[in-house]
């Protein structure tokens, strides 16, 4: 788009071409809409055309949001991916009169390969760092919905609203904080640094504290605070992964998941506690030299790394 | 109605209609840019719908519209944001994601606050069906059944609404933009 394309703030754009790009906005709008052959000529015959209809939809666009987060609950309940999902479903299930459009609340998906660490800015002053290999999706007005998908997301909320993360079936409410959860497979951690969070708000209303965590499987019905090192809470982001009382498996998916190298532990190792600090560029650089830390042998394994002995 | 079996197909009917698409990116607006959209358009589409799309081809152009919508409205901001910049001009925001949401730096609560305060100027119907189609996706056609009106109902309560967001987001920009 050049800049002649777009007109100036304030000016008035003529009313006969608003109203021709309110009939094309309503048309194509509708999931029934199939005659864009017709559409783009209209827009093809002068970028006046496209600055009037656009003009329309990003108005749409921007206030959708605030008027659907205005409704009364019970109307959006479903969050939009789950909303999609149902609509997807019923289209196959071939009732009359529901297409699937593409959704006008769009959630974004961010993921992460192996090794790799990302910044996303939430709303407000609030910032989401995720390690290597994970996927979160962030949804809902303000961007407040987040679900863990798989991987390990560190949150430094400085905002005063509320933010809603789940992994799983394990729901948490920050009460302004700074604070990890992390997915691996079916299990969910939740480890606090600083402030508090509330983990399932509507049923144990469990609030963990800084230096505390909680280790659960979906489907759980027990949950239970316990002691963690709150310096470990994003120590990955610092290039260190520091650990008290830490299962030996949880510390292989770590590796995993900050080297991009495939760490595993044999069956008997895994539940083995380990407390102290690794380094993840050394891990990276010579995974065998962890052996002596870890108080197990670590060697390769197929195309990874085995942290013990035998299978 | 011809079906796309998830996102195999779709990718599939996207290049045998890149012409068409392309030709609709442009006539959006999209410049020289239209490549990159393009290709964008192809990645949004691979790692979007997980299961079968019906009427794929209103799916594409659905999507493409939806990309230069946010294509045309990010420039916006960032022209927008460039000015609110120079004008801070002490922090800088090269750590962050410059991708989405860029209202973000808009108080939010404020927009809401204007919203809730005029929602009694759109009808309760209009209000509703306007919901229906954009957030739940029902076609206007199933709404006019559902409401019990005719479809030509349904098309000037939709203009009515479309209307009246442009002319709220018109207030917004004078209130909080200037």
């Amino acid at each position: 788009m050049t800049p002649s394309q777009q007109h100036e703030d304030g000016m008035p754009i003529n009313e006969q071409l608003r109203e021709e790009a309110l009939s094309w906005l309503v048309r194509s709008n509708d999931p029934a809409f199939t005659d864009w052959e017709a559409f783009t000529s209209w827009l093809e015959q002068s970028p006046a055309h496209a600055d009037a209809y656009h003009e329309l939809a990003s108005s749409e666009r921007r206030l959708m949001p605030l008027l659907h987060e205005l409704e009364p609950a019970p109307a959006k309940q479903a969050k939009p991916v789950r909303r999609w999902a149902i609509a997807a479903s019923l289209a196959i299930a071939g009732l009359v009169g529901v297409i699937v459009g593409a959704p006008a609340l769009s959630s974004e998906a961010y993921e992460t390969a192996a090794g790799q660490t990302r910044l996303i800015r939430l709303a407000a002053a609030d910032e989401m760092i995720l390690n290597g290999s994970t996927k979160v999706v962030v949804s809902g007005w303000s961007r407040r919905d987040v679900r863990i998908e798989q991987g390990q997301a560190l949150f430094r909320l400085a905002g005063k609203d509320g933010l809603e993360v789940r992994s799983g079936d394990l729901e948490i409410v920050d009460i302004g904080t700074i604070f990890e959860v992390t997915r691996d497979g079916s299990t969910n951690r939740v480890v606090v640094a600083d402030g508090a969070v509330m983990v399932d708000p509507s049923a144990a209303r469990l609030t963990l504290r800084a230096g505390q965590q909680v280790q659960a499987r979906d489907g759980a019905t027990r949950l239970m605070a316990q002691a963690a090192a709150a310096d470990s809470v994003g120590s990955w982001q610092r290039g260190q992964l520091i650990y008290l009382e830490a299962p030996l498996s949880d510390v292989a998916a770590d590796l995993s998941r900050s080297t991009g190298l495939a760490f595993s532990t044999t069956s008997a190792m895994g539940a083995r506690r380990f407390s102290g600090t690794l380094s993840i560029a050394e891990a990276r650089r010579d995974p065998a030299a962890l052996g002596p830390l870890l108080g197990a042998p670590v060697r390769p394994a197929g195309t990874g790394w085995k942290i013990g002995e035998g299978s | 109605m011809q079906e796309s079996d998830g996102r195999g197909g779709l990718v599939a009917v996207l290049r045998e209609h890149r012409g068409a698409l392309r030709r609709y990116l442009l006539a959006h607006g999209a410049g020289e840019l239209v490549d990159d959209l393009l290709q964008e358009l192809e990645i949004k589409v691979r790692q979007g719908a997980a299961g079968p799309v019906q009427a794929p081809l209103g799916y594409l152009y659905r999507a493409a519209t939806n990309l230069m919508v946010d294509h045309r409205r990010s420039l916006q901001q960032a022209q927008a944001r460039e000015r609110a910049w120079a004008e801070l001009a002490d922090r800088t925001e090269a750590s962050s994601d410059p991708a989405p949401s860029a209202e973000r730096e808009i108080d939010a609560r404020e927009q809401l606050k204007v919203v809730r305060t005029r929602l009694h100027e759109l009808p309760e119907r209009a209000r509703r069906i306007l919901l229906r189609h954009r957030v739940d996706g029902l076609s206007q056609r199933a709404i006019a059944a559902e409401f019990q009106v005719s479809q030509s109902t349904v098309e000037s309560d939709l203009r009515l609404a479309y209307r009246w967001l442009d002319d709220l987001r018109r207030q917004l920009d004078k209130e909080i933009g200037a």
